[in-house]
């Protein structure tokens, strides 16, 4: 496979209490792609997304084993500021999280928390953010408006907006459209092709027809037979679609299991 | 008569009992002693004489002391309650203090004015003191307080919190970003029954000040003082029924200062929080 790797798990394994649900992920991702991860539910993907900004730290019970490495640096190290490492792996969820405050405060959020104070900065910052996002000549006009007046779809691309106006190097998303309507799905998805190349993204979907349409690389994770989630097939996408090597790929890609 | 009109009979007149009794009891305080309201009563200083006297110091101590308590225990039950919710990982130890929490909830109020009076007032040294009072007063009200802010801040999605740390947030910031600003609506809610069981109990307060009648008015963190309900609870024991009307007027005081004190905890409520909402 081709490209720099920026991210590379080895024998990642995640616990939930005592039950294992993800185990022996070792992939590489490659820099400036997109990789979707795809599979049935309750497989560990989320998790997998989430062991990679170490936001696992913060869900009771989740507990992470093996070593993760973002550019060279092993992130469950002792040292990490992981603070700072969230910024530069920015994370978007299945529901868009929008704080009770106007427009232009919820792209701000992520600067002000992280010190940025200068006005003049935040400004230009939210503006580049609601550009990237497709969103600017939508609110343009209404920046002090409640975001909660923003249709869903529109909520979502503000929460892509205040990650990517911390500038992060990777972006996570779990499932960022699965309550979006086709139309709202396709303008998120037009969103994150043209965000290929200066980022890497890493998307977890439900939707094959969505990978098809923006993953480089796929990566499907099944459960085994004890109900462990394990990466059985990872490839560029149109090989993993065409040429799948795991029989279990070849019936989840064509509809059959899932 | 069918079933169901049965039913909203007998609901109805479990909203109209309780009704009935709040509504007897207000003619009858407002009938003896609206007459005998006036600035005079208010801002007068206690008389032997009962046509000449006033309650000032009683309603300053109630003041004093009743915000005193609200602002200490606000205080307090904010942190206990972050502290709680934010910090401790292990879902048993919080369900001990919870359990802790309401037990205290259940404690009889003159059990907190002794344990006041031993440790606060002879113990640290502060004696009958409007400190003394307001700190007992305070840890007296504080399972409400505690309550009220903790399920305002279990309130706020979990979502919200990941999302803030997504971005890069440490605890503080999450705390001072989303927790507090979420927080403080449903807290203050939880605050204003606070301000009602505060400013009108008597037993802690007889214990700890013991003071029924005094002319001097409490400056100081350190005076003596009394409060309404003591005067209250003075002059209902007379016999002479001059002293029912007195009290009747001071409990009107009483009234007009909690629903006061309320309202500015209702005020600082619409206009400090926000609200939550979900997709």
């Amino acid at each position: 496979m081709g490209g720099r790797p920026i991210i590379k798990t080895v024998g990642l394994r995640v616990f939930y209490g005592d039950r294992k649900i993800l185990d022996d992920v070792d992939i590489e991702i490659y820099e400036g792609s997109i990789t979707a991860v795809i599979g049935p539910s309750g497989t560990g993907k989320s998790s997998l997304l989430r062991s990679l900004n170490r936001l696992n730290d913060l869900i009771p019970g989740a507990r992470v084993e093996g070593r993760v490495y973002y550019r060279g640096m092993d992130i469950y190290s002792e040292g990490v500021n992981v603070y700072y490492l969230r910024t530069r792996i920015g994370m978007v969820f299945q529901k868009p999280v929008v704080f009770p405050t106007s427009i232009y405060e919820n792209v701000a959020f992520g600067l002000r928390i992280n010190g940025v104070d200068d006005e003049e900065v935040i400004r230009g910052r939210v503006e580049e953010a609601l550009r990237q996002a497709a969103l600017w000549d939508e609110v343009r006009d209404r920046l002090d408006d409640d975001a909660y007046n923003l249709s869903t779809g529109q909520q979502q691309r503000l929460c892509l907006a205040r990650t990517l106006a911390i500038r992060p190097d990777v972006l996570l998303l779990d499932e960022p459209t699965s309550y979006l309507d086709p139309r709202s799905t396709r303008k998120v998805e037009d969103v994150l092709l043209s965000l290929k190349g200066m980022m890497t993204i890493v998307i977890v979907t439900h939707s094959l027809s969505q990978a098809r349409r923006i993953a480089d690389y796929l990566l499907v994770v099944m459960p085994d037979e004890d109900n462990v989630g394990r990466v059985i097939e990872y490839g560029p996408a149109e090989e993993v679609f065409n040429n799948p090597r795991d029989e279990r790929t070849r019936e989840y890609v064509s509809g059959l299991i899932g | 008569m069918d079933r169901d009109s049965l039913m909203k009979i007998l609901t109805a007149s479990a909203l109209i009992t309780p009704l009935l009794v709040l509504f007897t009891l207000l003619s009858m305080i407002l009938w003896d002693g609206l007459p005998g309201l006036s600035l005079d009563f208010i801002l007068g200083l206690p008389s032997g004489r009962p046509e000449e006297t006033g309650i000032l110091p009683a309603l300053v101590g109630s003041v004093y002391v009743t915000g005193l308590a609200i602002i200490i225990s606000f205080l307090l039950g904010l942190g206990i309650s972050i502290y709680l919710t934010e910090f401790v990982e292990d879902e048993r130890v919080r369900s001990i203090f919870y359990f802790v929490v309401d037990m205290l909830a259940g404690v009889p109020s003159v059990v907190y004015g002794i344990v006041g009076l031993a440790v606060i007032g002879i113990g640290l040294g502060l004696g009958r003191s409007v400190l003394t009072g307001a700190v007992t007063l305070a840890f007296l009200i504080l399972p409400l307080v505690t309550v009220a802010t903790v399920e305002a801040i279990r309130s706020i999605p979990d979502s919200l919190r990941l999302a803030t740390y997504s971005l890069g947030a440490s605890r503080l910031e999450v705390v001072t970003h989303v927790i507090l600003p979420m927080a403080l609506p449903r807290a203050l809610t939880g605050t204003v029954l606070a301000i009602a069981r505060a400013i009108g109990e008597a037993a802690p307060i007889l214990v700890i000040s013991g003071v029924l009648f005094t002319r001097s008015i409490p400056i100081s963190l350190l005076d003596e003082f009394t409060v309404l309900p003591l005067v209250i609870f003075n002059w209902v024991m007379r016999p002479q029924e001059v002293y029912m009307r007195l009290a009747s007027s001071a409990i009107i005081v009483l009234l007009l200062l909690y629903i006061g004190i309320s309202s500015i905890a209702i005020y600082m409520r619409y206009s400090s929080g926000r609200r939550i909402r979900e997709v």
